[in-house]
């Protein structure tokens, strides 16, 4: 693989036939091909790569929850608890190593104790298992490059005679920082497991997860449903027991050649009867746009919540309100898994004399305004249906200043047999933009039409424009 | 089935009292056609007259959007209805929209399922009206279907209304009056006043429609608040203006 460095092509990464051939990274194409006149070179792409490391990450999630990118070509895997579902670390690693070998990878691992430790451990030494408390012994002997402080330091450091980590470690840290900064010491300690550090997962931690791992891959879809189903239930009754209701669930099914499929969904209200989640799931596998297919069987499915809420038991009252709330809510769910989020709305009043930012339509998962619509006789009358944008027309008016006398909309002439104006509406100068000042009119044509038009502008450099807002009834 | 109704969506006393032909106490489907394109808004106006207001969910095609705007929430709440009820959903075809109504029609609580559709609805079948019929029936929902730009087909509706807009009785000073409509009656199943036609005026003191002679409504109704607020501490100068004689105060 090669990229264009420093103004020549040069190598950036090489297989293991290159390397017995002595070739390296960093040597320039030019030198590569006079050492080995055949070489195959191909370009680096490194965002294929990135793309290919996450997809490998999200397939290490059957493992661990926590798993983290390390750099450009490194993945952490935070095995912390999850050891023994295994039968103990060794065993783990040996199953991680065998599924990712089978899947035509190459890699090089090891664990420690500490995320820098494995790290170092992975990339500069063939040691793979290193048992906790043993991580200072299994690094003593590794070069100082594995600091990876930069040729600089690592020059320095060199020169220095502090040729190992060992040599390194044997130092008292406070010279160590006065010299080479804290970045450095703070290194060492965590790759020497004096210091600990937690992974930033790529993935967020679900708050809850439920899990069934199968012995033999699954691929039949209805025993996959019901799989799935019987996941619901146990993640309901944990639910129960913490006295929590699900926003957010996530379903996860690992397919056997290593493809993840996850599915997604979202309640209006905190959720945990299993029935109703059972029926969402059963509506979203549905209705995917590209559906969940077995192909060579899953051999685990995960269960998460991502977002949860306090939901105490609902009592019902004597005349059965409760019920309806809840049946209520189960329908906006329903629709919305249906129907994508964006489509299920709801008005949200807006606190400002604008038309159209008064009152917005927002999806109904966005909770909306608390002010309350104006219902009295006072209100001004208001059209049942508005055109956002505003649509164009022509107008003819008696008086420049005055109502429409006839204007043509759609290509229709509508002749002005009653005209109610003009409110002035000014835009909100606090926003910024420099609308001109809007004056709305009622107007009724001859056939009982009733719009809300306006014209916008003053009568100075430019010709006020008219524009139709709305309907009313 | 009940011939009466909890709601009243006219007014007591009124000149004309309609209450076999108005919604029993849940679980019926009213269709309502808008005579013309042109009266699409009309129509809509004369189902949220006709529903209870409450619960709504409303489902709309998105051509319905297009061709006469969207919802607007102050004026739903001058129509009587509290915006923050309502739930709506706007969708392409009027396959979805259906399979929304029928959802919504199934579920308690809802007070009234509006079902608006624009065109020729191929999907909206007797077999679908029936299915929405049923679900109605068991969940004690109102159901109004709202057809914009379509003509009538065989459907297992309780009641067909065809609505067309009329001109409003002009207040003083040449202002716009309150939404008038011709309601006809086109079909029911349980009133021998077939293919009567109504004209209804929009009550905006009692937040009802209220049956009018036609006569009635060329003559003036009073007015029902100035439009600018009154000075207060000058005379009160009145203008006239020429011509188009609009009204100021």
């Amino acid at each position: 693989m090669v990229e264009k460095q420093r103004g020549a092509l040069r190598l950036l990464a090489c297989d293991a036939l290159a390397r017995a051939a002595g070739l390296r990274p960093s040597l320039t194409l030019a030198e590569a091909r006079a050492i080995v006149p055949s070489l195959h070179v191909g370009h680096m792409d490194l965002a294929a790569d990135h793309a290919a490391l996450v997809k490998i990450a999200m397939a290490c999630d059957r493992f661990t929850p926590m798993v983290a990118l390390d750099g450009m070509d490194g993945l952490l895997l935070d095995i912390t608890g999850c050891t023994h579902l295994y039968g103990g670390e060794a065993a783990m690693l040996g199953h991680i190593t065998g599924w990712l070998s089978a899947r035509h990878l190459t890699l090089k691992y090891a664990c420690a104790g500490t995320p820098d430790c494995a790290h170092v451990l992975a990339r500069f030494s063939t040691i793979t298992d290193v048992g906790p408390g043993d991580e200072a012994s299994a690094v003593t002997q590794l070069p100082v490059k594995a600091l990876e402080a930069g040729a600089e330091t690592t020059q320095a450091l060199i020169r220095a005679g502090l040729k190992s980590l060992g040599d390194l470690a044997s130092r008292p840290s406070q010279v160590l920082t006065a010299r080479f900064g804290a970045t450095l010491s703070t290194k060492l300690r965590r790759i020497m497991g004096q210091e600990d550090i937690r992974l930033t997962p790529i993935r967020p931690e679900p708050e809850l997860v439920v899990e069934q791992l199968f012995a033999e891959p699954l691929r039949n879809m209805d025993m996959v449903k019901a799989a799935l189903d019987r996941l619901i239930e146990a993640l309901c009754q944990k639910l129960q027991s913490l006295d929590q209701g699900g926003r957010a669930f996530e379903a996860s099914f690992f397919r056997a050649d290593g493809a993840t499929r996850r599915v997604n969904v979202e309640s209006a209200q905190a959720l945990r009867e299993a029935k109703s989640l059972c029926l969402l799931f059963a509506l979203r596998l549905e209705t995917l746009a590209d559906p969940l297919e077995a192909g060579f069987g899953f051999d685990a499915i995960r269960l998460c919540i991502l977002r949860s809420e306090t939901l105490s038991q609902n009592q019902r009252q004597l005349d059965g309100k409760v019920e309806d709330e809840r049946s209520e809510a189960e329908l906006v769910d329903r629709l919305v898994i249906r129907f994508g989020r964006e489509k299920v709305l709801h008005f949200s009043a807006q606190d400002s004399h604008d038309p159209l930012r008064c009152a917005t339509s927002v999806p109904v998962s966005t909770p909306a305004a608390t002010i309350g619509w104006r219902q009295d006789s006072e209100a001004l009358p208001r059209p049942l249906q508005i055109f956002a944008p505003p649509q164009p027309i022509e107008v003819m008016a008696e008086v420049p200043d005055g109502p429409p006398m006839r204007f043509r909309w759609r290509k229709m002439l509508h002749q002005v047999r009653a005209a109610e104006g003009p409110e002035r509406i000014e835009a909100e100068w606090w926003r910024g933009g420099d609308r001109s000042p809007r004056d709305y009119y009622r107007v009724e044509d001859e056939s009982g039409g009733r719009f809300w038009v306006f014209r916008e502008g003053l009568f100075n450099a430019h010709m006020p424009r008219w524009f139709m807002q709305g309907m009313f009834a | 089935m009940p011939l009466t109704s909890i709601h009243n969506p006219y007014a007591p006393g009124a000149e004309e009292s309609a209450s076999v032909e108005r919604f029993p106490s849940g679980g019926a489907l009213h269709e309502i056609f808008a005579a013309r394109a042109a009266d699409a808004t009309a129509a809509t106006c004369f189902a949220l007259g006709l529903v209870k207001p409450g619960r709504v969910l409303w489902v709309r095609q998105e051509l319905a959007q297009l061709e006469s705007g969207a919802l607007y929430a102050p004026g739903l709440a001058t129509l009587g209805h509290d915006p923050s009820q309502v739930v709506f959903l706007v969708l392409r075809d009027a396959q979805s929209v259906l399979q929304a109504g029928l959802e919504a029609a199934r579920t308690k609580g809802i007070s009234a399922v509006l079902i608006e559709l624009w065109g020729a609805a191929k999907p909206y079948t007797l077999t679908a009206s029936r299915k929405l019929i049923l679900a109605a029936k068991a969940s004690g929902t109102q159901l109004c279907v709202i057809h914009h730009a379509a003509t009538p087909a065989p459907s297992a509706a309780e009641a067909r209304w065809q609505v067309k807009r009329l001109p409003s009785r002009v207040m003083a000073g040449h202002a716009p009056g309150w939404p008038a409509f011709e309601v006809t009656l086109l079909r029911h199943r349980s009133s021998a006043r077939m293919g009567q036609v109504w004209c209804v005026e929009w009550n905006h003191e009692k937040r009802c429609f209220e049956f009018r002679k036609e006569h009635a409504l060329l003559s003036t109704p009073p007015l029902f608040k100035p439009v600018v607020s009154l000075p207060v501490f000058r005379k009160i100068p009145l203008y006239r203006a020429a011509g188009s004689a609009l009204r100021f105060g």
